[in-house]
C-alpha cells in the first residue's frame, strides 16, 4: 500500500457540502423531465412515459447516492480529526508517562549513588 | 377521376402532389418503416382518428425538450468533475481513491442518462417527422377524394358523397371503386377496398395510415427498450473492439454482438472512439459526438484566446461555425440533426445527417468543395437540407435523409485547389463513409446518392473511379472536372451532372491544353473572339472533361441559367427539383 495519506479535514467538509448541493440540484433536475404528449394517445406516448419514469427514478437514485457519499466524506473528515486527536492524546500521555518514569529512575539512581 | 391524384405524369409532375412509390419500391402498400404496423393491434379507425387529431409539432417539441434536458445534466456532470478535483487537492490515500471511484460512477450514471435523453429525442423526433409525412399523405388523400366528390369519414373510410355526380365510365367509377359499391350514393366504401394502384385517394389514405401506424409501433418499441435500459447500469464489453481500420461491415458485425448495456457503456466510456466510427449506427454516433461537443467548444475557446493575427481570425470563424452547428443540433425546426463526426483540426471537419440515415429510404450525401470547413458548414448544410425537404415533400411516404459530409481537407481558394491530392484523400474517406451507411442501415437497403459540388465533384469522381463505391447515383454540380473523361469510367449505376450557364467554373477552370486554342481564337476574331473563346462552356476543364458536356456521357439535367456557382439550391428552381428527383430515384422525369 502506498504511503500517500494526506488529509485536509476542512477540504473534506467543504467538498462534502458541495456534493450535497450537487445532489440537491440533480434531484431538482428530475422535475424537468418532459411529460409525454397526452393526446391523442399513441403507443409511443405510453412508452415515453415509461422512460420518463425511469429517468426520474435514476436521477433520484444518483442524488441519493451523492447525498450518502457527501455524508460519508464529512464523517471521514471528522474521523480523521478524531483519530488525530486520539493519537495526539496518546502521544501526550506517553510523554507524561516518560516524564514520570524519568523521575522515578532519577530517584532510584540517586539512591544507588549513580547520579551526582 | 380518382386515379388522377399523385400519379406520376410524364411532365409537370410537381403540380400533381406527392407520390407514393418509386421505381425501386416495394409494391404499393409496402410499409416505409422497418417494423410492420400491426393492423390488428390498432384499427384503421383508431389510427385515422389519432392521425387527424395529431399535431406533429408537439412531438417535435417533446423531442427537443428531451434534447434540452441533456444540457443541465451535462452541467451537473461537470459539477461532479470539479468537486472531485477539488477534493483530490486536499485528500489522498485509499479512502480518497474509494471516494473518487464512487463519484466517477455517479458521473457515469449521469452521462448514461444524457445518452438516454438524446435517444428518446431521436425516437420522438423521428416519430414527429413520420407523422408530418403521414399528415401530408392524408391531406393529399383528402384532396384527391374531394376531386371525385368523395370524402373520408370519421372512421377513416372513403365515402362516395355524390356518386351520381361521377360520370359513368370515369376511371373513378369504373375501376377504382370496387364493383357494386360505387352506384349507391349512401354506401360506405372502405378505403382499403379502393384501388391499390399508387395515386388513388384510397392508396394515399392507406399509405398515410400505414406510415403513422408503423412509426408509432417503431417509436414505442425504441422507447420501451430505452425504458428498460435506463434503470440498468452500463457494462463494459467482454472483448476489445474491431481493429483500427476495420471495414465498416466488420464494425457493424461487432456492434451487433454487444448488448444494449454494453453499447451504452461504450458511448459514455469511449465517445472519441465510437463517435467517428463508420459502421456504428448513427443514433449511437450522434450521442457519442454530442458528449464530446462541450469539450471541443472549451478547447476551441482556449485556442482562440491564445491565438493572434490570422490564426485568431480563422479560429474565431470556426467558433462562429461551431455555434451555428450547435444551434442546428438543438433546433426543433426541420428533421433532427445527427452529429456523426466533429474534428476541429485544420479548417475543421464535420459530418451531420438531417434525419436518421439508418432508417431513411433515401440518403443523399452532399460533398462540398473549395473553401469549405467548419466555418462555412451552416451554408452547406442548408443546401443538403433543401434537397431532403424537397424530396420529402415529393415522396412523403418515404423518408429522405441528407448528410453534409465534410470529412476531408477541402482546399482553400488558391493553388491548393489546382491539385488532386486532397480529393484523393477525401475519396478514400468518402468510400468508407458510404460503406458505413450501407453497413449501419436498419432494414431494406436505401437508395444512396452522392452529390459533389465544385471541388467536391472531384472527390466524388475519385471515389467512383474504382469499383465498390456504395452509391446508386453520383451527381456533379458546378464541376471543374471529375478526374475522368467519361461517365463510362465511373463505377456508379447513375451518373448525373449539371452546370448553370452562369457558373464561372466552366469558363475559369479550363484545362491547360485548351487554353492555347482559346487564346488563339480570341486573337483571331476581332471583337467576337474573346466571347467565342471564353464566353461558352469549355469541354475540357482543369480536372478533365466537363461532366455537363454531352460527350462525357452523364445524364445532364438543366439548372436555372442564373444560378452562378452556388445558386443551385434555390427553392422552387429547376436544379433543386431535379436533385430531389434524383435523390428519390425519380430521375426519369427530369427535363433534360
Amino acid at each position: 500500500m502506498p504511503y500517500d495519506l494526506q488529509v485536509h479535514a476542512e477540504a473534506l467538509r467543504t467538498g462534502a457540502a458541495a456534493l450535497a448541493e450537487d445532489a440537491a440540484r440533480i434531484a431538482a433536475t428530475a422535475a424537468q423531465v418532459p411529460p409525454p404528449v397526452p393526446v391523442p394517445r399513441w403507443s409511443a406516448a405510453e412508452a415515453a412515459g415509461s422512460v420518463a419514469d425511469g429517468v426520474r427514478y435514476e436521477l433520484g437514485a444518483i442524488a441519493g447516492a451523492l447525498w450518502d457519499t457527501a455524508g460519508r466524506i464529512r464523517a471521514a473528515g471528522d474521523d480523521y480529526e478524531h483519530s488525530d486527536d486520539r493519537a495526539a492524546r496518546r502521544l501526550a500521555d506517553a510523554g507524561q508517562a516518560r516524564g514520570a518514569t524519568s523521575a522515578r529512575l532519577a530517584t532510584a539512581d540517586a539512591a544507588w549513588g549513580v547520579l551526582p | 377521376m380518382i386515379a388522377e391524384a399523385a400519379v406520376r405524369p410524364a411532365t409537370g409532375h410537381r403540380s400533381e402532389g406527392p407520390r407514393l412509390a418509386g421505381p425501386r419500391d416495394e409494391p404499393a402498400g409496402g410499409l416505409p418503416g422497418r417494423r410492420e404496423a400491426n393492423a390488428d393491434a390498432m384499427s384503421r379507425e383508431v389510427v385515422y382518428g389519432r392521425l387527424r387529431a395529431t399535431d406533429p409539432a408537439r412531438w417535435s417539441t417533446a423531442g427537443a425538450s428531451w434534447r434540452a434536458l441533456a444540457g443541465p445534466l451535462g452541467q451537473r456532470a461537470a459539477d461532479l468533475d470539479g468537486d472531485g478535483i477539488r477534493l483530490a487537492d486536499g485528500w489522498s490515500g485509499a479512502a480518497a481513491r474509494a471516494a473518487a471511484a464512487g463519484l466517477a460512477a455517479q458521473r457515469r450514471r449521469l452521462q448514461l442518462i444524457r445518452v438516454t435523453c438524446w435517444q428518446v429525442d431521436q425516437a420522438l423526433s423521428e416519430f414527429a417527422s413520420a407523422l408530418a409525412r403521414a399528415r401530408a399523405l392524408l391531406d393529399a388523400a383528402t384532396a384527391a377524394a374531394r376531386r371525385v366528390g368523395a370524402v373520408i369519414d370519421d372512421r377513416g373510410t372513403l365515402r362516395v358523397a355524390a356518386a351520381l355526380d361521377i360520370a359513368p365510365g370515369t376511371a373513378g367509377a369504373a375501376s377504382d371503386i370496387a364493383p357494386g359499391t360505387a352506384g349507391a350514393a349512401s354506401e360506405i366504401v372502405r378505403g382499403a377496398a379502393l384501388g391499390a394502384a399508387p395515386g388513388t385517394a384510397g392508396a394515399l389514405l392507406d399509405a398515410a395510415l400505414r406510415t403513422a401506424a408503423a412509426a408509432d409501433a417503431e417509436a414505442a418499441a425504441r422507447l420501451e427498450a430505452l425504458a428498460a435500459a435506463t434503470v440498468r447500469p452500463g457494462t463494459p464489453p467482454p472483448t476489445a473492439g474491431p481493429p483500427c481500420g476495420a471495414p465498416p461491415a466488420d464494425v457493424r458485425r461487432w456492434w451487433d454482438t454487444l448488448t444494449p448495456a454494453q453499447r451504452r457503456w461504450l458511448v459514455v466510456a469511449e465517445p472519441e472512439v465510437v463517435g467517428p466510427l463508420d459502421g456504428v449506427p448513427a443514433a449511437y454516433r450522434d450521442a457519442a459526438n454530442r458528449l464530446v461537443l462541450d469539450d471541443r467548444r472549451v478547447a476551441l475557446d482556449r485556442a482562440v484566446a491564445a491565438a493572434t493575427g490570422a490564426t485568431a481570425r480563422r479560429l474565431r470563424a470556426q467558433r462562429a461555425g461551431l455555434d451555428a452547428l450547435v444551434d442546428r443540433l438543438g433546433s426543433r425546426d426541420g428533421q433532427r440533426a445527427y452529429l456523426l463526426r466533429l474534428d476541429l483540426a485544420g479548417d475543421g471537419r464535420v459530418v451531420v445527417a438531417l434525419g436518421d440515415p439508418d432508417r431513411a429510404r433515401h440518403v443523399l450525401t452532399h460533398v462540398p468543395g473549395m473553401g469549405s470547413g467548419l466555418a462555412t458548414q451552416a451554408h452547406e448544410l442548408t443546401h443538403a437540407e433543401r434537397v431532403a425537404d424537397s424530396a420529402n415533400r415529393l415522396t412523403p411516404g418515404e423518408q429522405t435523409s441528407a448528410v453534409l459530409w465534410l470529412d476531408y481537407d477541402a482546399p482553400d481558394v488558391g493553388p491548393e485547389a489546382a491539385g488532386r491530392g486532397l480529393a484523393a484523400g477525401g475519396a478514400a474517406a468518402l468510400r468508407r463513409f458510404q460503406d458505413g451507411l450501407r453497413a449501419a442501415h436498419d432494414g431494406p437497403q436505401p437508395r444512396l446518392t452522392v452529390l459533389g459540388h465544385s471541388y467536391g465533384s472531384l472527390v466524388v469522381g475519385a471515389a467512383a473511379a474504382r469499383p465498390g463505391l456504395a452509391a446508386d447515383a453520383v451527381v456533379f454540380v458546378g464541376s471543374p472536372g471529375v478526374g475522368v473523361d467519361s461517365a463510362a469510367r465511373l463505377h456508379a449505376p447513375e451518373v448525373w451532372s449539371t452546370t448553370s450557364l452562369s457558373d464561372p467554373i466552366q469558363y475559369a477552370a479550363v484545362a491547360l491544353k485548351s487554353l492555347p486554342g482559346d487564346i488563339a481564337l480570341s486573337a483571331a476574331v476581332p471583337g467576337l473572339g474573346p466571347l467565342l473563346a471564353f464566353g461558352r462552356p469549355e469541354r475540357d476543364l482543369w480536372f478533365g472533361r466537363n461532366p455537363s458536356d454531352p460527350a462525357f456521357g452523364a445524364h445532364v439535367f438543366a439548372s436555372q441559367p442564373g444560378a452562378g456557382h452556388t445558386g443551385y439550391w434555390e427553392p422552387g428552381r429547376p436544379a433543386l427539383e431535379a436533385l430531389a428527383d434524383i435523390a428519390v430515384g425519380w430521375g426519369d422525369v427530369i427535363p433534360r
